[in-house]
């Protein structure tokens, strides 16, 4: 069998993706859409074409529905980790495959910033979006005490499902400043445009309440401890010093975009220390720049959450309909200017969305021993006595430290690191770490069997 | 166990973690039955760390094991499938 060629690739299928997908096949092209989970949805919908659950946000469904029934090839488990020319490969079930594609959008998402505490590391603590992934990908819950700790509704949201699902929380350890809490409820975007989503965060303290689920606010100083696995997270509530016995401890606060691929693609990203995170450089608000017929779309160019993410990867793929020949300027303008003013409307709520997702749990506030790059074990104190020697500039702290050398290739501490040189050092050089080619770690011998087959890899599996 | 599976109506299956048998239910991560099963750590760092699956959506790379002789799999990215075997990647 012959290498499969595609009009456009689409990395990732939450809602930037599957709008990209469903909007691209509307204008003919043949679409392949590559996604690392095991069913489409992304991290906000995750589960909604298996498990049937009511509770997503009502835009979700119409979206996945008309996603799976556009005609687009949906490329479940794979991996994407390089693009050479036309030819992007992917890892899938521990083989390398490839398909060939004349244009690639990226909506890769975001992810959950570290939280830098100490006892991060500990078996059975994660992050909320993991348990949020748990309930609504594979229907597990925490069996025994747990506490959610951080920042943002997410939290809240969170404890609500869990809580429905049977699994009540011992307590949220909310680190959010007590002024700040009230506004970000209110201002998030989410909850302005959308009045069901409204009410439902309104409802959410009321909920949690109604579950009898301890809230501490003001929390500061977490620390969680225990020998090989956690057993007690010990914190400030309001000045005073509160500990408690839990089997698991899930972290938030907040997200950023998640512009792995990108970078290790080649575009590059600058460091915006207002929202403490990477933002990619662009052309325009879809293409992404240095890189030729790549566009990306939704929360991994700026987080606006899943919503304008589906308008994002819509303008997307109508750019990349355009560039690659499928629309006439005319009707492509027609589509387009409609979409690209509901957007606009929606972007008057930015420094809202700033105000809700600036973080708590940075690292340059964080104790000596909490770790800040998980892989290769450096602390927060090692990178500070390295800042306070004078190393400076993430590339020399990187090389000085192993920072960001480990598995995970710096996709959890570079943002760290980032803002502890922003914190410490104004004017320090943020350069994003490029990524080691492949993104994603990938065993020699599937690296051997890509380059020898390459052009009929993906037939035999 | 840090986790429990709330609806046991699904199918069953069986993986082996290490030679011990355990059982998982159709639709779950590897991690998910991991984590319901008692299993608390996944790898070991250089220096001996115990690690388990912290994000649950394929960033950290804890999780990541032998799977069907495949090192480095990421165990919350891959569904059990019925006689899986999975191992802790050995420290060299
Ligand atoms: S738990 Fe983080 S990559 Fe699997």
């Amino acid at each position: 069998m012959s290498l499969r060629h595609f009009n456009l690739a689409i990395v990732g299928a939450g809602p930037a993706g599957m709008a990209a997908a469903v909007e691209a096949r509307r204008h003919n092209l043949s679409v392949a859409v590559l996604d690392d989970q095991p069913a489409a949805g992304g991290q906000i919908l995750r589960g909604i074409t298996t498990s049937g659950r009511p509770d997503y946000e009502k835009w979700g469904g119409p979206l996945a529905e008309a996603f799976e029934s556009c005609g687009a090839e949906h490329i479940r488990g794979a991996a994407v980790w390089g693009r050479e020319d036309s030819l992007l490969l992917y890892s899938r079930q521990g083989r390398t495959e490839s398909i060939e594609a004349d244009g690639v959008i990226l909506a890769t998402g975001s992810m959950e910033r570290p939280c830098v505490v100490p006892g991060n590391t500990l078996p059975g603590v994660v992050t909320v979006g993991a348990l949020q992934s748990l309930l609504k990908g594979s229907g597990c819950v925490p069996a025994g005490d747990f506490v959610l700790a951080g920042n943002g509704p997410l939290l809240l949201l969170c404890a609500v499902q869990l809580a429905d699902a049977g699994a009540k929380a011992s307590a949220i350890v909310q680190t959010t400043p007590g002024s700040r809490f009230r506004s970000s409820l209110w201002k998030a975007p989410g909850l302005l445009f959308d009045p069901a989503l409204l009410v439902k965060g309104l409802g959410l303290m009321a909920r949690i309440r109604r579950h009898g689920i301890a809230v501490y606010g003001e929390a500061g100083n977490i620390r969680i401890e225990g020998a090989d696995r956690v057993s007690t997270i010990r914190f400030e509530s309001k000045g005073r010093k509160a500990e408690l016995l839990v089997e698991m401890v899930a972290l938030h606060d907040g997200v950023v975009p998640n512009d792995n691929l990108a970078i290790s693609f080649g575009a590059q990203a600058r460091w915006n220390e207002n929202l403490a995170c990477y933002q990619l450089l662009m052309d325009s608000d879809t293409k992404v720049a240095a890189l030729e017929n790549v566009w990306a779309a939704g929360d991994m160019v700026a987080i606006y959450g899943g919503y304008q993410a589906s308008i994002t990867g819509r303008l997307a793929a109508l750019d990349a309909c355009l560039d690659l020949g499928f629309l006439s300027p005319a009707y492509y303008r027609s589509i387009r200017e409609p979409l690209a003013s509901k957007r606009r409307r929606l972007l008057v709520a930015r420094h809202f969305v700033d105000a809700y997702y600036a973080p708590t749990l940075l690292p340059a506030t964080a104790a000596d021993d909490a770790l800040l790059c998980r892989c290769e074990e450096v602390s927060v104190g090692a990178i500070r006595d390295r800042i306070a020697q004078g190393v400076d500039g993430t590339r020399a702290i990187k090389a000085a430290t192993r920072c960001g050398m480990g598995p995970c290739q710096g996709r959890q501490c570079t943002v760290s690191l980032a803002s502890m040189l922003g914190h410490d050092r104004p004017r320090s050089s943020f350069a994003r770490p490029s990524l080691r080619f492949p993104a994603r770690p990938i065993t020699v011998a599937e690296l051997a069997q890509s380059h020898q087959g390459i052009s009929h890899t993906g037939s035999d599996s | 166990m840090l986790l429990r599976q709330l609806d046991e109506s699904r199918a069953r299956l069986t993986i082996t973690v290490d030679d011990r048998p355990l059982q998982a239910f159709a639709g779950e991560t590897i991690a998910a039955c991991l984590l319901s099963n008692g299993v608390t750590f996944t790898r070991l760092t250089p220096g001996g760390a115990r690690r388990a699956p912290y994000c649950l959506m394929g960033a950290c790379f804890e999780c990541t094991m032998t799977v069907d002789g495949r090192t480095n799999v990421q165990t919350c990215l891959r569904l059990a499938e019925d006689g899986m075997v999975v191992e802790r990647t050995r420290t060299p």
